[in-house]
């Protein structure tokens, strides 16, 4: 489906509440793909991923949403619901469960995975969920400052300062993964 | 000479090593000259190249088919009309609307108003043959405020005993003839329209002077 970006979002949100389809089908591929990913990298696991942004959607087209375009965007209140869910779930499947491992993505693609980009994602999972956000928003989903501190509900300035002791705090953890050079020669 | 302190090139490393840009002139000589500082831009070159990788590779991702049909289908099955905080309140009013027009019924029903009362018959000595009109020539007296009868409209005579009282709730003076006290009875022959309501009355044995 190819997505139109020629009608904004709360523009399609209204038409939703009147019950059009191709409006939600419109917004639906527009936004659940980075949500997704949001929702994957924030909770670490595929299933945990897709239900919180199946159910960010769902909130949105319920009759009593508690979407207010004039307290922000609907991408705002799809992440923000995101967001919520996600914390839920860590506080039902226990807190840190899921910190040391990496994206559940299956044998398969364990095999496959290098181990360079097995190492980010264990590093990325390890970051406090303040700086994992920051990192999946800035730098995987390549959002500017403006658009994620939006998203996220804070100032410019924390999401920049969030997202540049992030990346101290992955450049170090990735550097026990690289080999050295005595390491490479031996 | 004075390429500045690190703390001040801190950002500038990262923003050129996520933008892929190279370090101006300024900040590549401190990169020369400090070591620690050239570590940190390896670092964040190597970094920003991995997430780069990463970003490639998942691009991609999103959820499967399935969520995106049982959502429309919960779409679908969702109720479309929210319904309004008006709206919830809306049976107030009507209700108060309800009530005030049962009160007024009552109110206008109780005896002693104007509009003229259902009458129950006593006894029928009187029938409507050879009933010529209201008309105070043939003693019959029209309830004031009465609807008048319609064309046509069929009429039905009834007798019951009434007194003066009873003639005055409805709106009728006694004759100037009529001697006795309000609570005196006497028979009244009484005009019946097609609703049940009295047109007229005819007083028949009075008490008079």
């Amino acid at each position: 489906m190819i997505v139109r970006m020629d009608t904004s979002d709360e523009e399609l949100y209204r038409r939703i509440r009147k019950g059009d389809r191709q409006a939600l089908a419109e917004l639906y591929e527009r936004r659940e793909p980075a949500l997704y990913r949001y929702a994957l990298q924030m909770s670490g696991n595929r299933a945990t991923a897709e239900e919180t942004a199946h159910e960010a959607f769902l909130q949105l087209i319920q009759p009593d949403a508690r979407f207010d375009a004039r307290r922000g965007s609907v991408e705002a209140y799809l992440y923000g619901a995101v967001r919520n869910l996600t914390r839920a779930a860590y506080r039902a499947q226990g807190v840190g469960i899921l910190a040391e491992t990496a994206v559940d993505d299956g044998v398969v693609q364990t095999l496959i995975e290098s181990e360079a980009a097995r190492a980010l994602n264990i590093a990325v999972r390890n970051l406090p969920p303040g700086y994992r956000e920051a990192v999946v928003l800035c730098d995987l989903e390549e959002r500017s400052y403006e658009d994620a501190a939006k998203l996220v509900g804070c100032p410019v300035g924390t999401i920049r300062s969030r997202l540049y002791r992030a990346r101290r705090l992955l450049a170090a953890k990735l550097r026990q993964y690289r080999p050295t050079p005595e390491k490479a020669t031996r | 000479m004075n390429t500045g302190n690190c703390g001040e090139w801190r950002n500038a490393l990262a923003e050129c090593a996520r933008r892929s840009v190279e370090p101006s002139g300024r900040l590549r000589a401190h990169l020369a000259d400090c070591a620690p500082c050239g570590e940190r831009w390896e670092a964040e070159r190597m970094l920003s190249a991995e997430l780069r990788e990463w970003r490639m590779a998942h691009a991609g991702e999103r959820s499967g088919d399935l969520w995106r049909r049982r959502l429309m289908a919960e779409f679908a099955l969702a109720p479309r009309s929210p319904a309004r905080p008006w709206f919830r309140w809306a049976w107030v009013p009507a209700a108060a609307a309800l009530l005030l027009a049962a009160a007024a019924q009552v109110w206008l029903g109780m005896p002693g108003r104007d509009a003229p009362a259902r009458f129950s018959v006593v006894s029928e000595g009187v029938t409507s043959a050879g009933f010529a009109g209201i008309d105070e020539e043939n003693g019959f007296i029209p309830v004031p405020y009465a609807l008048p009868l319609a064309t046509g409209e069929s009429v039905r005579i009834v007798r019951r005993e009434l007194n003066g009282a009873e003639l005055v709730r409805m709106g009728i003076e006694p004759p100037d003839a009529y001697a006795g006290d309000l609570s005196d009875d006497f028979e009244a022959n009484i005009v019946l329209g097609e609703d049940e309501l009295p047109r007229a009355v005819q007083l028949v044995n009075y008490p008079d002077l």
